[in-house]
């Protein structure tokens, strides 16, 4: 590959860096889904959390940003779950076909059951030359 | 379009045949990843945090280093240097300077982005990371992961 992946690959963000409350959740940005994108990457990347506690990452699409008729797509529901000794840096990578997303738009909700606030955010990852 | 089929032999020298193609598929599988360096945490005045070192064999050829911040509590001013080192521990770990990046955020910004762009040949030593600074007061959520082909990642 001679180009960045900078020139290839959008980062947009979905979730700004944020302390979410404990047991609390977000839901992010919700960004369109044009028929020829093909993979939207979402990328949940969180702080510290205790062993056993969980980060569940749920996609979501609606018929705008502002997020009308927002239905969950469950297949794409994933769980991340501290090993025992705890996490200090996680990261949850869901892959959403934008097949799927027949409502045109489309963001994450995240979740946490922690016991005290978790730091994280959302991006995107999408490519640029699909970027409306 | 037309798209060309290339001979097998003579190493696709030829064109065998030629067809016109209606569409194109998009590009289903991204082919990148993003690799943890800084967890996101608060950053305060003064403070530094300098990330995990990740492998940057010159096979790599480029990583984009991307760091996120979210709204700063004041006007705050983020420094961020590219270390080298032997091993993951850091081992002779030395700044290579031409990376360094200073980045101002006003307080207000809901939440901002800004990359630094590598270059695998400049990381002479095999290990490289990201330092993130507060050289300004306040305090602010930061977050550092680098881009990479995800056959690269491990």
């Amino acid at each position: 590959m001679s180009c960045r992946i900078v020139e290839e690959i959008s980062v947009v963000p979905v979730i700004a860096p944020v302390a979410q409350t404990a047991a609390g959740n977000t839901t992010g940005a919700y960004l369109a889904c044009p028929p020829k994108l093909g993979t939207i990457d979402f990328v949940v990347r969180s702080g510290a959390l205790a062993a056993g506690k969980k980060l569940t990452v749920e996609v979501y699409q609606a018929k705008d940003t502002s997020g009308t008729d927002a239905a969950e797509l469950t297949a794409y529901e994933t769980v991340f779950t501290a090993p025992e000794g705890g996490a200090t840096d996680n990261s949850v990578i869901v892959s959403v076909d934008n097949a799927d997303v027949t409502l045109g738009y489309v963001t994450v909700k995240v979740t946490n059951d922690a016991a005290s606030a978790v730091p994280l955010d959302a991006f995107a990852l999408i490519r640029k030359e699909y970027l409306e | 379009m037309i798209r060309f089929n290339l001979s097998p032999f003579n190493f696709g020298k030829y064109i065998k045949s030629w067809e016109y193609v209606d569409d194109i598929e998009p590009i289903k599988d991204l082919d990148v990843g993003a690799k943890a360096i800084i967890a996101p945490e608060y950053l305060g005045p003064d403070v530094s945090i300098r990330g995990g070192y990740i492998p940057c064999p010159p096979e790599f050829g480029s990583i984009d280093f991307v760091i996120r911040h979210g709204e700063p509590n004041q006007d705050i001013t983020l420094l961020a240097r590219v270390y080298q080192a032997r091993n993951v521990d850091g081992l002779g770990a030395e700044e290579i300077r031409k990376y360094r990046t200073e980045y101002k955020a006003v307080s207000g910004q809901p939440e901002g982005t800004f990359f630094i762009l590598l270059q695998n040949v400049d990381v002479t030593k095999g290990f490289v990371t990201v330092e993130v600074e507060n050289t300004e007061g306040g305090e602010v959520l930061i977050d550092c992961f680098a881009l990479m082909r995800k056959f690269y990642i491990y």
